[in-house]
């Protein structure tokens, strides 16, 4: 399985927190800055996860997750939403949407990539813990 | 005058005239012959002892021999002068002598035939008839004193008087007789020619009354006593007055029925009556008691010794079931005992007393309208005192007594009911004149029969008016249709009911409510309406409605505020809600970036740092850290509060969220040289719960704990509790307490007091020492709230705090 994972979000410093932290792992990290961008994303480079910021421009994550399960290959592409909302709901929300999993911004550096390789391993139970 | 006898020419009339006859014209020859004069003497003789006609037949035949003897015919037809003369002499003289000795003999046999016939008489009288000479002694007895002192003549005459009447012959006030009767005495008490009643004596001594009159002869030498024995008139005559009295008593006693207006007094009364005037010697009425069937005495008169003996009714065999007065009352017809002595129903008598003097009784059943009810008990003193006339005429008195009682029932009873009636109508009149409103009551053509005081003071109109007027006239024109229509319902459905305008004389006008019922009123149909005034009435509806309608508008605009509140409250919540989810993002979105960075560069992957570099990013990190959490404390409250706060229960290890999360707070406690101490029990039953409000709440009361502990230990106990009462309100169920014990600073009382509520800490002095936002504990309590539980505190000043914390083991839902 390629190791490339897709990042579709819109704030650039924490793009490039994710992909600094993940690319120092190993990682190829594809990112945009929008969902449709990252749906047609998801088609061309066939990410083995996708880590899928819920507050997006235009497109929020929740369409997003839906959009992208819709799509054959990626019906079983882990899906992991990061989300700074944390507001009633939003778990709920996300897996509903078809996310796999969810995370909490903001990110600890220092659990980070480990958290995502949890998910990557393969459907897991829902996240494990952030931030208090 | 001539007998019968006297006036027939029988054989001896002739026999005396022929013997006259011959002894004349014998005697005519021997002593003087030629003379015819003893032949007056014949003729007379023969007149006096023979009669008329023997006289006659004397005469003619002495005529004859004087013509032919003593006057010698000249034997031719020559009759000599001398001749003639004297026969025509003794033709006068014999014819006077005939009427002569015709009137002596009628004189002598009158005589004679009387004396007969008196004597007869005497002998033959119904009367006794004595003769008694001067000396009082018996010289004539007839047959009938005979009889009458039932002694024979022979025994009696010749006898002294007083044998016969001693009592009559006894002077009084002179004492015994003296040896030799005194004439003058002998007859005091006998008044000649005047009737006395003296006591006569029978042979054997028995005496008797009897009526004498006495009548002396013309000589004084004897005294005739004619004598009759009256006992039987005498009795007859008690008889009779015996008769009087009871019809007396009778009439006694229906006076007293007339007169005696109640029960008691008139039995009272009969009872005196019947003593009195019945000659009894007691009388008494006896009555049922119901209850004991025992005829009990009530009312008594006459011998007051000893009782009236109660008596049972019923014949059960005893002696006083027997009694007179008990078989009266079974038999309901009179029960008569004339010798009281020799009859054994009388036994309860004898026993009640030793009333030697009564004899006789008697009982009477006394009826209440064809029912015995009582008995009539009356006692004389005679053996055989009750007759049929007694019996009869104490029936009767019964028979008066129970009329008159029916009569006095049915009195009373009318009595009763026309009390009843006058109450009745003396409550009709206080219930029409008593009615708060005006009553009334007008016939089918509107004439006014009948209205209370207040009908009459709320018009104003007179009686005489009234009577005058028309229901229509008391209402305005405007309403008088109403009326009318109001008015012929009632005739026809029964009643109906009005409002309307009463219209007094002074043209007042106010506001009643009227309520009309047909009623039959001597035989016409009319109508009883009251009238009430509803001007308070009316006043308070309107008042009502007035305030109704203020309300109403009331309610109207309030809701109309509050639903603009609502929409206004609804879209603060809404803006509330995407305020958070905002302030949540923005805030955190920057700290990704300082705390993502900062790791990156101590972790040195971004290059190496000098030492200062690290401490320096050391305390960004710190700072960015606190600032995190202050965010999220802030965020976190305010998520509760706004009720945005969800639970997700789960089942975990509460033991390895309480080491974990000691774990996380052992660096600070390590820092600040406190000892941190877990005491776990061997085994609790997994939890369902909230793990991650589970795990906040452990981490804020352990970092509380040892924000304000400077020196010693924090402890923290986990004990399993099988049936916890989290809140007071709630039924027990298993459940953990999770005690936080240090030995900080303590808080007072105020401070406990408002420990838990948000933002506290910002208030007060602490704020500086200690680091903060204060949310801590608000935010626990409000969590263990949420998960079903409950925290409290117990603190002193310098003495350290201990939290206590209780949680159920299962949420409340599931656990019940």
């Amino acid at each position: 399985m390629s190791r490339t994972i897709l990042l579709i979000e819109d704030n650039e410093q924490n793009r490039y927190l994710v992909t600094f932290l993940l690319e120092r792992s190993g990682y190829r990290v594809v990112s945009v800055e929008d969902g449709r961008r990252g749906i047609e994303m998801a088609r061309t480079c066939a990410p083995s996860l996708i880590l899928l910021d819920i507050q997006l421009p235009t497109m929020d994550g929740y369409e997003v997750a839906r959009a992208l399960r819709q799509q054959t290959p990626l019906r079983t592409t882990p899906i992991v939403a990061v989300t700074s909302y944390a507001m009633p709901g939003d778990r709920e929300k996300a897996l509903a949407a078809g996310c796999t999993g969810y995370l909490e911004k903001p990110i600890d550096p220092e659990t980070f990539v480990a958290d995502v390789e949890r998910f990557h391993a393969g459907p897991a139970e829902g996240p494990e813990e952030s931030s208090a | 005058m001539s007998t019968p006898s006297g006036e027939q020419l029988g054989p001896r009339p002739i026999a005396i005239a022929l013997g006259a006859v011959g002894a004349a014209t014998g005697l005519s020859y021997v002593l003087a012959p030629h003379t015819f004069s003893s032949h007056y003497v014949a003729v007379l003789v023969a007149t006096t002892y023979g009669n008329t006609r023997a006289g006659a037949l004397t005469l003619a035949i002495s005529a004859v021999l004087v013509a032919y003897v003593f006057v010698p015919p000249t034997y031719g037809f020559v009759v000599s002068r001398e001749s003639v003369i004297s026969m025509t002499l003794f033709l006068v003289v014999s014819g006077a002598l005939l009427f002569l000795g015709d009137r002596l003999r009628a004189r002598t046999q009158t005589a004679r035939e009387t004396a007969g016939e008196l004597s007869d008489l005497v002998a033959s009288a119904m009367d006794a008839i004595v003769t008694v000479d001067q000396g009082g002694r018996v010289v004539l007895f007839n047959a009938a004193a005979e009889k009458m002192f039932r002694r024979p003549r022979t025994a009696v005459e010749g006898r002294g008087m007083e044998l016969l009447l001693p009592r009559a012959l006894r002077s009084e006030g002179s004492g015994a007789r003296t040896s030799e009767p005194d004439p003058e005495e002998v007859w005091i008490g006998l008044a000649r020619g005047a009737v006395s009643t003296v006591r006569g004596v029978r042979e054997g001594g028995e005496e008797f009354p009897l009526e004498v009159s006495v009548s002396a002869g013309k000589s004084d030498a004897v005294t005739t006593l004619v004598l009759r024995d009256i006992s039987k008139r005498l009795a007859a005559l008690r008889e009779i007055e015996r008769l009087q009295r009871l019809y007396a008593a009778l009439s006694q006693v229906n006076q007293a029925i007339v007169w005696m207006p109640t029960r008691p007094q008139l039995f009272q009364k009969i009872c005196e009556v019947l003593v009195e005037f019945g000659r009894l010697r007691l009388a008494w009425i006896a009555w049922l008691d119901p209850e004991t069937q025992q005829l009990v005495p009530i009312v008594r008169h006459g011998d007051t010794q000893g009782q009236i003996p109660t008596v049972q009714v019923e014949d059960d065999g005893s002696a006083s079931s027997r009694s007179p007065s008990a078989q009266a009352f079974r038999e309901g017809s009179p029960y008569i005992c004339n010798d009281l002595l020799a009859d054994p129903n009388a036994d309860p008598w004898r026993e009640s007393g030793a009333r030697s003097t009564i004899r006789a009784s008697a009982a009477f059943p006394l009826r209440l309208r064809d029912q015995v009810v009582g008995t009539l008990g009356v006692c004389a003193d005679e053996v055989g005192f009750f007759r049929e006339q007694e019996v009869a005429l104490l029936v009767e008195a019964a028979m008066d007594v129970s009329f008159a009682m029916s009569t006095l029932a049915d009195k009373e009873e009318r009595q009763r009911a026309e009390e009843a009636a006058a109450a009745e109508r003396r409550f009709s009149e206080t219930l029409i004149e008593s009615t708060p409103g005006a009553l009334y009551m007008y016939d089918d053509q509107g004439r006014f029969l009948r209205w209370n005081q207040t009908f009459a003071e709320v018009t104003g109109y007179s009686a005489e008016e009234i009577r005058r007027m028309h229901p229509r006239d008391f209402f305005p024109s405007n309403e008088v249709e109403l009326l009318e229509r109001r008015v012929a319902e009632v005739f026809a459905t029964g009643k109906s009911t009005m409002e309307g305008t009463f219209l007094a004389k002074d043209g007042t006008q106010r506001p009643y409510f009227f309520t009309g019922q047909r009623v039959e009123h001597e035989g016409r149909r009319c109508l009883v309406g009251v009238g009430m005034d509803i001007t308070e009435q009316k006043r308070a509806e309107n008042a009502v409605r007035e305030l109704a309608e203020s309300l109403e508008r009331k309610v109207v605009e309030r809701t109309r505020d509050l639903d603009a509140a609502r929409a206004r409250a609804e879209s603060a919540d809404k803006l509330k809600s995407s305020f958070l989810a905002t302030m949540s993002h923005e805030l955190r979105t920057p700290m990704n970036s300082i705390i993502g960075f900062t790791g990156i560069m101590l972790q040195g992957l971004a290059g190496p740092l000098t030492e200062e570099q690290t401490k320096q990013l050391g305390m960004v990190r710190g700072s960015a850290r606190h600032l995190l959490e202050l965010i999220n404390d802030v965020l976190d409250i305010s998520k509760i509060e706004a009720e945005r706060l969800e639970i997700h229960p789960e089942p975990f290890d509460l033991c390895a969220a309480v080491e974990r999360t000691a774990g996380l707070v052992a660096p600070l406690a390590l820092r600040k040289g406190l000892r941190l101490d877990t005491r776990l029990p061997t085994a609790v039953p997994p939890m369902v719960s909230d793990r991650r409000r589970v795990d906040q709440i452990l981490l804020n009361l352990l970092n509380n704990a040892l924000k304000f502990t400077d020196t010693g230990a924090v402890t923290l106990t986990l004990e399993y509790v099988a049936d916890l009462v989290a809140r007071e309100e709630s039924p027990a169920a298993p459940g953990v307490r999770i005690q936080v014990v240090d030995t900080g600073v303590g808080m007072d009382e105020n401070d406990v007091a408002t420990l838990f509520q948000p933002f506290k800490q910002l208030d007060s002095g602490l704020a500086r020492k200690h680091e903060g936002t204060g949310l801590g504990l608000a935010i626990c309590r409000r969590l263990t709230v949420l998960l079903g539980g409950d925290i409290r505190v117990t603190s002193a000043p310098g003495r350290g705090s201990t939290f206590t914390v209780t949680l159920p083991l299962a949420p409340r839902s599931e656990a019940s």
